[in-house]
């Protein structure tokens, strides 16, 4: 991490930025992405990590179809003419809609992206297409960049190593179909991540992905488990549950439909190191069968100040 | 507006603040923004740079036989001063908020994430969830079983 040992600078720590676009871009006929008019985007300087956290939100629906909007984050260098970083993705970094809804519906997706030049000025805007058809909207387009690692700097004593383990982040897109049982499970490949908790114990934990592809099909949960060490053999800090912290498929998606859900996860002791990853479980609904499928799963953890 | 420069002074980090909620908000009747109970909420001190990141997040469902309809989850922001709160921002499902769809039968579970720009450093600010259901159609019978609010002050 580039903070250990070294002086803060101001690079380390520069500002998040956000943008939000309301207007209306109504029956959507793009099936490849584009920026739209006006576009939605932000300018932001990459901190001395390399690493940001990018959230694309969306307001969709289709009004007189089944099509679902997808809306993902594009990264160039400087502006956007510059050289392309991060392409539009909706399987690894978008958010979208099911295609069922016909009335508006809100909601966004995290992600990390790492691998940026400290100290360089990028440009990120989103970018938007419809899965078919000419009767989907658009109502909100809105991107947030918040660099890493968060917070200021710790008052009153030197800086340690530990006030700043860096975020982590790992994500997989094979499309597991059809899968089955209500029990968690890792899936394979499995998605984890070890780290190191920071000196306040707190980290954020991002859980989301892809899922749907069968309306009606019984539900799928994607949530997040924790244990000592690194590795999977580790004791349970903390079981998967949806409700607390897991990202959950809508009932209605005969199209994949992606997001993401965040939590708070406290009392880690500072330094240790931990194992997270996604777990997955086939809620058995009263209606419904296993025909769902996941086209993307994902892992975040930052740390806390 | 930066917080942190080369030779400055090292401030204090902004608490991160996570509220969550498990109990259910069952069958949602109000067609005008209401706190639930118990109450969503936390109080929080602007950082130097005036930023905070926000999730807004939970559970949502509407497992009703007919007139099935969206819910909304909406941050309402208040700076607290001597004479009281006064709104900052109101709830908003377009800016900030997180719906739940009214053809979901079975519960979803998601978030959505904005920054606040533009508070004072040093104030004190107040944040809570509100929802509604935006149809008011009998039968009401729309759910929520998870409420989240996470506010991280950042630079």
């Amino acid at each position: 991490m580039p903070l250990v040992g070294t002086v803060i600078e101001a690079g380390d720590f520069p500002a998040s930025v956000y943008a939000a676009d309301t207007t209306s871009i109504a029956n959507l006929s793009n099936a490849s992405f584009e920026a739209g008019t006006p576009e939605c985007s932000v300018t932001f300087v990459a901190p001395t990590s390399g690493m940001v956290m990018v959230s694309v939100g969306l307001s969709a629906r289709d009004n007189g179809g089944t099509n679902a909007v997808h809306l993902a984050p594009e990264i160039r260098v400087g502006s956007s003419a510059g050289t392309v970083v991060l392409s539009a993705n909706v399987i690894a970094r978008g958010v979208g809609t099911p295609g069922e809804p016909t009335s508006f519906m809100y909601r966004s997706r995290t992600t990390i992206v790492s691998g940026l030049t400290g100290g360089t000025a990028y440009f990120a805007r989103t970018m938007h297409k419809v899965s078919s058809g000419s009767t989907a909207d658009l109502q909100v387009r809105d991107i947030t960049i918040v660099p890493l690692p968060l917070g200021g700097a710790f008052a009153g004593r030197p800086v340690r190593a530990v006030d700043w383990p860096p975020a982590v982040w790992a994500q997989d897109i094979t499309q597991i179909n059809n899968p089955s049982g209500s029990s968690y499970q890792a899936g394979t490949p499995p998605v984890s991540v070890t780290f190191t908790a920071p000196t306040s114990g707190r980290v954020l934990l991002i859980v989301g992905g892809g899922l749907g592809n069968s309306a009606g099909a019984d539900r799928i949960f994607l949530s997040p488990e924790v244990r000592e060490g690194t590795a999977s053999s580790g004791a349970v800090v903390l079981a998967p549950s949806v409700t607390n912290r897991g990202f959950g498929s809508d009932k209605c998606s005969s199209r994949f439909h992606y997001g993401s859900r965040e939590s708070v996860l406290e009392g880690l002791t500072p330094g240790q190191t931990y194992f997270a990853r996604v777990m997955y479980a086939v809620v058995d609904d009263t209606s419904g069968s296993a025909t769902a499928d996941i086209a993307a799963r994902d892992i975040g953890v930052v740390p806390l100040p | 507006m930066t917080v942190v420069f080369d030779g400055g002074f090292v401030r204090p980090v902004g608490i991160t603040a996570y509220v969550h909620d498990d109990g259910t908000q069952a069958n949602i009747s109000n067609t005008s923004y209401d706190p639930g109970s118990p109450e969503v909420g936390v109080f929080f001190v602007a950082p130097a740079s005036g930023r905070v990141r926000l999730t807004v997040g939970g559970g949502f469902r509407d497992n009703g036989a007919s007139n099935q309809e969206r819910t909304f989850l909406s941050p309402q922001l208040f700076e607290v001063t001597p004479a009281g709160r006064i709104e900052v921002l109101a709830p908003s499902v377009t800016f900030r908020g997180y719906s739940g769809l009214a053809e979901n039968r079975e519960y979803q579970y998601g978030c959505r994430v904005s920054l606040i720009e533009g508070l004072t450093a040093g104030r004190l600010y107040y944040i809570r969830l509100m929802h509604l259901t935006d149809g008011g159609t009998d039968p009401d019978s729309a759910d929520i079983t998870a409420r989240d609010l996470i506010v991280v002050p950042v630079p």
